[in-house]
């Protein structure tokens, strides 16, 4: 429980930190951060609009930070959960578009297919890493790249709509998207299939053998294979459904808000949701308010950027800060942490010294 | 009063929740003394060095040094009031020489802010003259020896200026001639003046070393004697209270035993095409003990990973029950044998999952443990109370993370989980490194009772007492291979060791070894 509280603390202390630190910098840029912060917020939770918007940007938030978690949690450290979403995303858009279904078996199939060519996507660095030791931290990087690129070529070459300005396919079929839950904005049932996803993700590393397997073999994976676990086997099951999730996230936003894949579709929910696992501390249910949080400082600084002059690109900023805060062991909010427990137990001392020593 | 002595800790009292690690704790150290903490693990010697060095606050209790009241706030103040500590598990970064390990943090810089290493490696071989302990400063730390290990970290010490040097179990991991080095080195210091205080519960060497010994006893000081005033009786009914001096082992007699782990001719070839293992042969019968003495690093590391199948092995036959496991998978191999590994934080245990987590590895996919793909809770939790209760692992819940428990409970943990399995054959690499008198007789009456009830036990112990007490037969390994198969009852500790370094060898064995 106490540790859980410290992890807790850390998270939030580095969402503080950066938040200050992100004020400099609008105080450099010369504007008021007080001022910033509010219209962010604002935009985000105002009113019910708001609301259902930041909801729908965290849909996808969700997903990544659900992908990353698994991975991590395993002891994979998959960065690229972000080639992941684009290659599902793709997968949706293909399935939704092209398959003559009607819409209750379009929706599902269009589902599990991102999920299916995430997840295959997700596994080969998986099995780079097993077979010939190649490190993932750069290989699931590169493959961000290639999925980014290729989706790219397909949406402004083979599966370029007709007389589309920019690299866009057409518009998915009635029944491929995602019903919406709010009228008038995009907050849809995708929502309600990422908190499921969190919840089925946590009991799977709660309550099931495999799930036990992974985080042993995510903790200590040399202890994990002396117990006669097959740690390989369970990489590459950890990273199927690690990037299925992240597929997810893509046909969330491909049914879901987009409807239609277009080039360059995630503006790097991908890399938001490892800062969102971080903080988690990948536990899944964790990752839900810190994905709406993200999702908050998304939605908002849409808001942000048009009430004054700072750019939106400042909850990137923002984001970047926590990483750097919370990723390093000895990094500031340790050390405020340490500070902190160790000013109390001398203050104790001192007390003791000053008073009579004896009546313990 | 106080300034006599150059350590004085009154009153000191650390709680976690509801334990008491240190309660009242009192420690007087007098200068230039060799003073040993003992006491059983989980009584509170390292909270209170610890303490002593900054890394941990007291919530009560006073520390003078050299006379003068201080709160030692951090590792740094302690280092600059002279306090110096060599932990158990060394820190030292091992891409690193010597020398700049020892000048870590320090480092002497040229004029252009550049490190200086010429200067770096003379400041290492002088401090290095000056109190005896000879070192390689170009050396990579990589390539030392455990014992040389130390003696780098005792010289990082002392290199900061240490006069009060703490060093938390350092035997447990050396052999009995690194043991003696270190004892003389001891003797050196305490000739220039400095200050060592040693955290152990090997009382021989509490003996054979120190001039004053505090002993703990579940947090609490249970007094201070002069060793040449004492002896190891003594200390030990202080520390272990009633339940000590009664014969604790034993052994039934079995005749016509079946084998159960038959090695033969196996060879292994190491990572850096050396012969590891050289045409090793060995039974293990049911209800017997087989002992593999040796100095470590002899192959025992890779005899154990051949038969758990971690090891390629490049020729030999591995049966387990008659039945050939040497092409099986770890998880099927698992299901013939047992297995206690040397290092139990490496691969023992995983110290972030809770105790019950470490309870149920390994036969959390088996039997009623499991219901389809999910893990079955009631059966689960019953066996791991029933290992806890039965191997007495001192823990608060099921639910702590390891790594709050002391080494000798980590290592029930380990032993528990490993002897209830239902197989008949053990592979169990030193049981008790590490861990203190209690929980160490506690483990051995698990051993015997076991190889009692028929269990063939193939025990890796480079403990030569441990492997006399326990053993029904020792091989004695050298070099990869068995030089010796030997009766504990009819060769003296110093037969074993001639084997051991290799001294000696049985005849009939080289014959065979073909070598």
């Amino acid at each position: 429980m106490k540790q859980r509280q410290v992890v807790v603390f850390v998270s939030l202390l580095a969402f503080v930190l950066s938040l200050l630190v992100g004020g400099v910098l609008i105080l450099i840029n010369g504007d008021n951060p007080i001022v910033a912060y509010a219209s962010l917020l604002k935009g985000a939770f105002s009113t019910k609009d708001n609301v259902a918007n930041t909801l729908a940007t965290s849909t996808q938030l969700i997903f990544t930070g659900l992908s990353v978690a698994v991975a991590f949690k395993n002891g994979f450290a998959n960065i690229g959960a972000e080639g992941q979403l684009y290659v599902g995303a793709m997968a949706a858009a293909i399935i939704g578009i092209f398959f003559p279904l009607p819409g209750f078996m379009l929706l599902p199939l269009a589902l599990i297919m991102s999920f299916a060519i995430g997840g295959l996507y997700g596994m080969i660095p998986a099995i780079l890493k097993i077979k010939t030791g190649t490190n993932e931290v750069v290989t699931t990087l590169m493959l961000n790249y290639v999925a980014i690129l290729f989706t790219s070529y397909l949406v402004n070459y083979p599966l370029k709509a007709p007389g589309a300005p920019i690299g866009m396919t057409n518009n998915v079929q009635a029944g491929a998207k995602l019903p919406v839950l709010y009228h008038g904005t995009r907050f849809n049932a995708g929502f309600l299939i990422a908190v499921l996803a969190a919840i089925l993700v946590y009991f799977y590393f709660k309550n099931t053998v495999k799930g036990y397997e992974m985080r042993l073999s995510g903790q200590n994976s040399e202890f994990a294979s002396y117990l006669g676990i097959n740690v390989d086997n369970n990489i590459i099951l950890s990273m199927f459904i690690s990037g299925g999730l992240a597929g997810l996230g893509g046909a969330a936003l491909v049914l879901g808000i987009q409807y239609r894949f277009v080039q360059g579709i995630s503006p790097g929910y991908g890399f938001d949701g490892l800062t969102i696992g971080l903080m988690a501390n990948f536990n899944a249910l964790a990752v839900i308010p810190f994905a709406i949080l993200f999702g908050a400082m998304r939605s908002g600084s849409l808001t942000m950027e048009l009430l004054t002059n700072i750019p939106s690109e400042l909850s990137s900023v923002i984001q970047a800060l926590v990483i750097l805060f919370m990723s390093s062991e000895n990094s500031v909010t340790k050390y405020i942490k340490d500070l902190l427990e160790k000013r109390e137990s001398i203050k104790k001392q001192k007390m003791k010294m000053k008073g009579g020593v004896d009546h313990v | 009063m106080t300034d006599n002595y150059v350590v004085d800790m009154e009153n000191i009292c650390k709680y976690y929740g509801n334990v008491r690690a240190n309660d009242q704790v009192n420690l007087k150290v007098k200068k230039g003394e060799i003073h040993a903490i003992v006491g059983e693990n989980g009584a509170g010697k390292t909270t209170l060095m610890n303490i002593l060095y900054g890394l941990v606050q007291p919530d009560f209790g006073r520390i003078a040094i050299d006379g003068k009241e201080v709160i030692i706030s951090s590792p740094r103040k302690a280092i600059e009031l002279g306090i110096g500590m060599v932990h158990q598990h060394f820190k030292l970064i091992e891409d690193f020489t010597v020398a700049e390990n020892i000048c870590l943090g320090n480092e002497p810089v040229d004029k252009r802010g550049l490190i200086d290493k010429n200067k770096m490696i003379s400041f290492v071989t002088e401090i290095s003259k000056q109190f005896g302990l000879k070192v390689e400063p170009k050396k990579k730390v990589s390539s030392l020896s455990i014992g040389l290990l130390q003696r780098v970290e005792i010289l990082k010490s002392l290199s900061r200026g240490a006069d009060i040097l703490i060093l938390d179990e350092p035997t447990a991991v050396l052999t009995p001639m690194e043991c003696e080095e270190l004892f003389e080195t001891f003797k050196k210091m305490r000739e220039q003046g400095k200050t060592i205080i040693i955290i152990t519960h090997k009382l021989n060497e509490v003996m054979a070393i120190s001039d004053n010994i505090t002993i703990l006893s579940k947090g609490k000081t249970k007094g201070t004697l002069v060793t040449s005033e004492t002896s190891a009786d003594e200390i030990a009914s202080k520390m272990m209270g009633e339940n000590m001096g009664k014969p604790y082992l034993e052994r039934i007699h079995k005749e016509n035993s079946k084998p159960l782990l038959e090695i033969k001719d196996l060879s292994v070839i190491g990572e850096d095409n050396l012969e590891k293992l050289r045409k090793v042969t060995l039974t293990v019968k049911e209800g017997e003990i087989l002992t593999i003495a040796g100095v470590e690093g002899s192959g025992q590391t890779e005899l154990v990973e051949s038969i758990l199948g971690f090891r390629k092995i490049a020729s030999g036959t591995i049966n387990a029950e008659g039945i050939n496991i040497a092409d099986k998978s770890v998880k099927d191999r698992r299901n013939y044998c047992s297995f206690v590994p040397e290092d139990r934080i490496k691969t023992g245990l995983s110290v972030n999952a809770t105790v019950g987590e470490n309870i149920i590895g390994g036969y959390h996919s088996k039997g009623n443990f499991r219901k389809g793909m999910f893990m079955n809770f009631p059966t689960i939790n019953k066996k791991v109370h029933e290992t806890i209760d039965r191997y007495q692992i001192k823990t608060a819940s099921q639910y702590m993370s390891a790594q709050s428990l002391s080494g000798g409970n980590q290592q029930k943990i380990v032993v528990g989980r490993e002897l209830e399995q239902p197989n008949k054959i053990l592979v169990i690499a030193q049981p008790t490194r590490g861990v203190d008198i209690g929980s160490s007789r506690f483990i051995h009456t698990q051993l015997m009772s076991k190889r009692n009830e028929g269990v063939g036990i193939l025990l890796i112990s480079t403990d030569l007492d441990e492997v006399f007490l326990l053993s029904d037969r020792i091989a004695v390994m050298f070099e990869g291979k068995i030089v010796a198969f030997l009766n504990p009852k009819e060769v003296t500790h110093r037969e074993v060791g001639l084997y051991m370094t290799g001294a000696k060898v049985q005849e009939e064995l080289i014959r065979e070894g073909g070598n």
